[in-house]
């Protein structure tokens, strides 16, 4: 068991197996070298995820170290990233990106493109206006890098747009088209445009939608049940002035609705966010899709009185399927059941005309307090009761 | 608010915000208004032209009964709405209230219906119809919530939606309970149903997806009239569709709500933040 993990050929289930068996340590992921973690659809096609998190922090405004980094790498890879997008300044600081990984280099400046070849990235994305300004087209060729071309969606509107970039022949040197920008066109209409885009231009295409209208997650999801196979993601879409699509909740939409192969990687999500945490500085919100510390707590007595019966009536998905827990919580909206149940836990028997005659003084201490009670107060509220019986 | 949106293939689009943040909002684990709170609340919504603040659930009695009466007594701008199950005692402590609107939750997916209620289809039907024939012979104006219709048979929908017709509820919600529709599939369903039946649409999107906002978007596109949402976007798990980012979104995608001063909007949340959260105590 131990031979498999030092030579690192070992798959995620049996790579978290061994660590809830506490025979890795945690430090870090060098060494591990996984299978290859490219989402598989549930109908066999394979898509591929770029995550363009690490370009969108500047090193500058926050102090973490290569080894948080290194960490937070090959923790996308598990999650099923392809390519992890970095930049000139993430490299300076860096020096060098951990071994066994694929990248994403950004090119912004002459000094970049001197940078992408010195550090040999060989795959690189750069903004059409940048391509034009400098003029990086035979230089790139030479180096047979492989290049993303970046284009806003606005632009790709226009008809007359699309006839002038066919008729530049840049695509000759372009891998892939990336389209970013803030969509506003409905369902059919997003992908009407893509589907003009591709004949028209007739090159494979990376969706990397801008968030602000709050919509880049969907339109990301949209393309991909449109057969789209390469998406360009950030976790906690994080990034540029609106960010971009959120890596947790495409992935787990589409586990949703088209399931893929190793959907146990979710699990994986809530060290991401530890990670994602230490390296940005910023705390996930409480209530935040899919990462959120209190999504999957639950008062509402309707609700609880559901989720008891069957979890399904209130919850898309098991929260333990993306590494949360369930957590019944008492408060203003619980019901006497929900009492009975909360006591149970604590180890008490509570019968139901004692827990209708608590429910008024939980309500009241909790709109007193404005929260939920805790364990402590509760078992406070049921001794008062007995005492007064 | 109450806007009056581009000219869409010769139609008009419509779209009027229907805020739960004091019901739905309020259900999220761990928040709990008292009276004061919930008047405040209702008086912040109404400067921002709220079309229907739904103030809670009167069957909750107590404190949450005594704060929607004192919200409807203040006589708002705003149209009040008060939830209700699918139970004839919730219809008579929410008539006591004297709200504008009574809002009927009808379960409709069998998950729902099975495994929560443990009932069939056909009882289902028969106290829909109980139920809203009761509120209307009293007077009061019924809304009609599909809940969880987006887990839910079509053909099933359509049948609650023609009986709660029928008996006299002039909208019907479409709730996406869990959180699990899509751009595409809302704008179909909501299209196929404002096809076939002839009444109002509201849509309740949930966002564990973190889709709320685009579904609520696409829903109107597709001729829902209604979208329900909470400050903050607060609500059960992930919450519901959150206000300031639907108004910031259908402006950039519907062309509606071009007046509106999100500096404005931004201020009025805060304060709302402020008596939710406790932060000046």
């Amino acid at each position: 068991m131990e031979n498999a993990i030092k030579t690192g050929q070992i798959d995620l289930n049996e790579k978290l197996k061994y660590q809830n068996l506490g025979i890795v340590k945690r430090k870090n992921y060098l060494g591990w070298r996984l299978k290859t973690m490219s989402l598989r659809l549930g109908n066999g096609r394979v898509l591929k995820i770029n995550d363009r998190t690490l370009s969108g922090i500047n090193p500058e405004d926050i102090h973490f170290s290569r080894l948080d980094v290194i960490n937070f790498c090959w923790m996308l890879r598990d999650i099923g990233i392809d390519l992890i997008e970095v930049n000139g300044k993430i490299i300076d600081k860096l020096k060098k990106m951990p071994k066994g990984l694929d990248y994403l280099f950004r090119i912004s400046t002459p000094e970049d493109l001197q940078k992408c070849i010195d550090y040999n990235f060989q795959n690189c994305v750069l903004t059409i206006s940048t391509f034009f300004k400098y003029k990086f087209y035979e230089v790139l060729k030479e180096k047979d890098k492989i290049v993303t071309i970046e284009i806003p969606v606005e632009v790709l509107e226009s008809d007359i747009a699309l006839e002038k970039l066919k008729r530049k022949n840049i695509l000759k040197c372009i891998g892939r088209l990336r389209i970013t920008g803030n969509v506003t066109q409905n369902s059919d209409e997003y992908i009407s445009l893509l589907n003009k885009v591709k004949v028209k231009l007739n090159i494979p295409l990376d969706i990397c939608p801008e968030n602000r209208f709050f919509n880049a997650t969907a339109i990301t999801v949209e393309a991909v049940q449109n057969a789209e196979e390469c998406i360009t993601v950030a976790f906690l879409g994080y990034g540029k002035v609106t960010g971009f699509a959120a890596l947790e909740e495409v992935i787990t939409a589409l586990k949703v609705f088209m399931k893929f192969e190793g959907e146990q990687r979710l699990k994986l999500l809530p060290e991401i966010s530890k990670q994602f945490s230490k390296l940005t500085g910023i705390e996930i919100p409480y209530s935040k899709a899919i990462l959120g510390k209190g999504i999957f707590k639950f008062e509402s007595g309707i609700h609880a009185d559901g989720i008891k019966k069957n979890s399904y009536t209130y919850e898309p998905f098991e929260p333990e399927s993306i590494g949360q827990e369930r957590e019944l919580i008492i408060g203003k909206h619980s019901g006497s059941r929900s009492i009975m149940h909360k006591l149970k836990e604590l180890g008490i028997h509570c019968k139901k005309e004692e827990a209708e005659l608590i429910l008024k003084d939980i309500r009241t201490k909790s709109i007193e307090n404005k929260r939920n009670l805790n364990n402590h107060e509760i078992m406070e509220i049921y001794e008062n009761l007995q005492c007064s019986i | 608010m109450f806007y009056i949106a581009k000219i869409k293939e010769g139609g008009i689009m419509n779209v009027n915000i229907v805020d739960t943040t004091l019901r739905d909002g309020e259900q999220s684990a761990g928040i709990a208004l008292g009276i004061h709170d919930k008047v405040q609340i209702a008086l912040l919504l109404d400067t921002l032209g709220i079309y229907q603040i739904e103030a809670g659930i009167p069957a909750m009695g107590g404190i949450e009964k005594k704060s929607i009466e004192k919200i409807i007594g203040l006589g708002l701008k705003s149209k009040i709405s008060v939830w209700n199950r699918m139970v004839i005692n919730d219809i008579q402590n929410s008539l006591e209230c004297g709200a504008d609107y009574l809002h009927i939750s009808i379960p409709s997916s069998e998950i729902q219906i099975n495994s929560k209620l443990k009932k069939d289809k056909n009882w289902v039907i028969e106290n829909t119809k109980k139920c809203v024939c009761y509120a209307k012979e009293r007077g009061v104006r019924v809304t009609v919530g599909l809940e969880d219709a987006s887990r839910a048979e079509p053909g099933f929908l359509n049948r609650i939606i023609s009986e709660a017709k029928n008996e006299g509820a002039e909208r019907i919600r479409y709730a996406d309970t869990v959180g699990i529709l899509y751009r595409k599939r809302i704008y179909e369903e909501v299209e196929k149903i404002k096809k076939d039946n002839e009444i109002e649409l509201e849509i309740h999107a949930h966002n564990d997806l973190g889709m709320a906002v685009a579904n609520s978007i696409s829903a109107v596109e597709a001729g829902a009239e209604y979208v329900n949402c909470t400050i903050g976007g607060i609500g059960e798990r992930a919450g519901n569709c959150n206000y300031t980012q639907f108004v910031e979104a259908a402006k950039g995608c519907l062309g509606v709500f071009e007046t509106v001063n999100m500096e404005n909007l931004f201020l009025i949340q805060n304060e709302i933040f402020k008596i939710i959260y406790n932060f000046n105590k």
